[in-house]
């Protein structure tokens, strides 16, 4: 029996002072000593062979005595936590040994304690975007313009051509201090196929650079997928290798946010104009268009909108899991100890590290050209490891309140469907890798998110599900994006917060604008 | 003290301290010593009594003899003969300086 006083600290960690027994000092010292004299042969004595005395002469008890409690300090730890009822979340650390290693203090980060509140009552508006016509038909038009001919053409630019800038720069002009740099890339990251760009993240001396770009390609239309209202209407008339400046207001309801009601000045010089000349709408080109899997418009056009209206009731679903999510955090008492936000960051970081390295740079490189340290780059992602620690906490709570734990059978089951549907003829390989502890772990922990997220969803819409393991269909209600208790995709960059994704995440897709990004789903 | 005696400080060279000479001093009170090849039973007592103030029972002395010890193919090392004594306490006895 250990004497043990504990102390409860404020973040959520405990201090445990134990006294240790004489003889048990002694005896970890007699062994230490003899570890040491295995290690470091000590002359007229056979390894290991060494007493303790002679070992302490030679080394000098502090080295002997911090031998000793490397082992005994772990067998002490495991013991007082046992006997003062502490779970732990993460190792315990020793924070000093007093009165010549009879004292030892260690400190304990506590387990994380969740109190849900009352979750059952989280309602959060629940609200599917009607699919119209218009929508179906404008993605519809987006697939037939991918079907385009390209022309290059020796005459000035029409509505309808498609234009290749040798180089274009638009500033949002400075009309008020504005220092809301959210959504930044939101217009510039439209149309891709951009030989060279640098975006300038800086103001120059008359405002803001909105986009700054060689070698950009566009189309010019006059319909609601102009870049901005009355931006193609500017370059009809322009021929190849002519310069054009232009202001134009931006009117007060356009969806890019950092330029709405502001007043842009474009500047740019025309390279190559091409004709398009566009496929009539023919069963034909439906079945190009779905690669075989569509023989009629009329196919395509149901798919098309069977597609969009799925992901308009993601897209709801999303939303509403967000708030919900939201809510449940905030209506939970939610405890725990700053390891885990560590833990959480060191994800965060390596997510970024890994992003990097997609892009053919590390860490060490970002660091250097920033100038940052490791540091000050965790110091930023700090509010999104809490944001993220705090889910997870609440979301496991919450697989625990409603039975939604996962079983054996559950990940078997998964690994199944998941080496069927992707392995093809490796099907056996691949269901062995997913077989290994690691991956089945993440099996799980998908699962059980995915679990937690759609009984949250089910929950907020108002739906009262019973307790226990959802029917799987219901299960998977949870966006995809959603994946293992890694909150959903972020909304735009905030300031000061560091840029992981946008450019990477979105592919440079022709003619993506943000309200029809439901059209590029039709991969 | 004549010419060419011996002081104290140099009868005792060094302690032995092996294994062997540690279960001695468990086993027996004995105290192993390298001391100078010059000096006799007596010298070595007296020396010890006088250096770490404990009365000595007894004392053994012997030579050892030397060694050929061989570094690499052709080399060969020789230590020298050198005088151990084995001493013995009183019971109740101890030398602490060296802690064995």
């Amino acid at each position: 029996m250990l004497n043990i006083h504990t102390e409860y600290l404020e973040n959520h960690t405990a201090r445990l002072i134990v006294e240790v027994d004489e003889e048990r000092l002694q005896r970890a010292m007699a062994r230490a000593a003899r570890d040491i004299s295995r290690k470091g042969r000590i002359p007229g004595f056979r390894p290991g062979k060494a007493p303790l005395n002679v070992v302490m002469n030679l080394y000098g008890r502090e080295y002997v005595l911090s031998e000793a409690l490397d082992s005994l300090g772990n067998e002490i730890y495991r013991e007082a936590l046992e006997q003062a009822e502490i779970e732990p979340y993460a190792p315990g650390s020793l924070e000093n040994v007093d009165n010549d290693g009879r004292t030892l203090t260690f400190v304990v980060p506590l387990r994380p304690t969740v109190d849900l509140g009352d979750y059952r009552s989280i309602r959060e508006p629940y609200e599917v975007q009607d699919v119209t016509e218009q929508m179906v038909e404008d993605a519809l038009e987006n697939l037939r313009e991918e079907q385009a001919d390209l022309e290059p053409v020796d005459r000035p630019a029409e509505m309808g051509d498609r234009i290749t800038f040798d180089h274009i720069e638009i500033v949002a002009l400075d009309d008020e201090t504005d220092d809301d740099r959210a959504g930044e890339d939101d217009a510039a990251e439209d149309e891709g196929e951009q030989d060279e760009h640098h975006e300038h993240d800086e103001h120059d001396e008359a405002g803001r650079v909105i986009l700054h770009q060689h070698g950009w390609d566009r189309v010019l239309r006059d319909d609601n997928r102009d870049l901005f209202p009355g931006f193609s209407a500017q370059f009809v008339g322009v021929s190849a290798g002519e310069e054009k400046t232009f202001t134009l207001d931006v009117p007060e309801d356009f969806d890019a946010e950092d330029i709405r009601g502001r007043t842009v000045r474009v500047e740019a010089r025309v390279g190559q104009i091409r004709a398009r000349t566009l496929p009539e709408w023919s069963d034909e080109l439906a079945s190009k268009i779905s690669n075989g899997e569509h023989e009629t418009i009329d196919a395509l056009r149901a798919y098309v909108r069977q597609q969009l209206e799925e992901s308009a009731r993601r897209l709801a679903d999303q939303k509403a899991l967000e708030g919900a999510l939201e809510k449940l955090v905030a209506g939970a008492t939610l405890r725990y100890p700053d390891e885990l936000v560590e833990d959480y960051l060191s994800d965060l970081v390596a997510e970024f590290d890994y992003s990097l390295r997609q892009q053919g740079l590390t860490l060490q490189d970002f660091m250097k050209i920033t100038g940052q340290t490791e540091e000050q780059i965790r110091q930023q992602y700090r509010p999104r490891a809490i944001q993220r620690a705090e889910r997870a906490l609440a979301l496991g709570e919450l697989v625990r309140a409603e039975e939604l734990d996962v079983s054996e059978e559950d990940i078997e089951a998964e690994v199944d469907e998941m080496s069927t549907a992707l392995g093809g003829d490796q099907a056996g390989q691949f269901r062995q890798f997913l077989m290994s502890d690691r991956s089945r772990a993440n099996i799980a922990n998908r699962l059980a998110t995915d679990r937690a997220t759609g009984r949250l969803l089910a929950i907020a819409k108002g739906e009262n599900p019973p307790k226990g393991p959802t029917p799987k269909a219901e299960a998977q209600t949870a966006p995809a994006e959603l994946s293992a208790l890694v909150p959903p995709q972020e909304g735009p960059v905030t300031k000061g917060e560091l840029q992981t994704t946008g450019a990477s995440d979105v592919p440079p897709d022709e003619d993506t604008d943000t309200d029809h990004e439901a059209a590029s789903a039709e991969e | 003290m004549g010419k060419g005696a011996l002081h104290v400080y140099d009868v005792i060279r060094r302690p032995v301290i092996t294994e062997k000479t540690h279960e001695m001093v468990d086993a027996a009170n004995q105290y192993v010593f390298e001391v100078d090849m010059r000096a006799n039973k007596l010298q070595v007592k007296d020396a010890v009594e006088r250096i770490f103030d404990v009365s000595v029972v007894k004392v053994n002395t012997m030579v050892m003899p030397p060694k050929r010890g061989r570094r690499g193919r052709k080399f060969y090392v020789r230590s020298k003969a050198w005088k151990k004594a084995v001493v013995t306490l009183a019971p109740g006895q101890e030398i602490t300086l060296f802690n064995v």
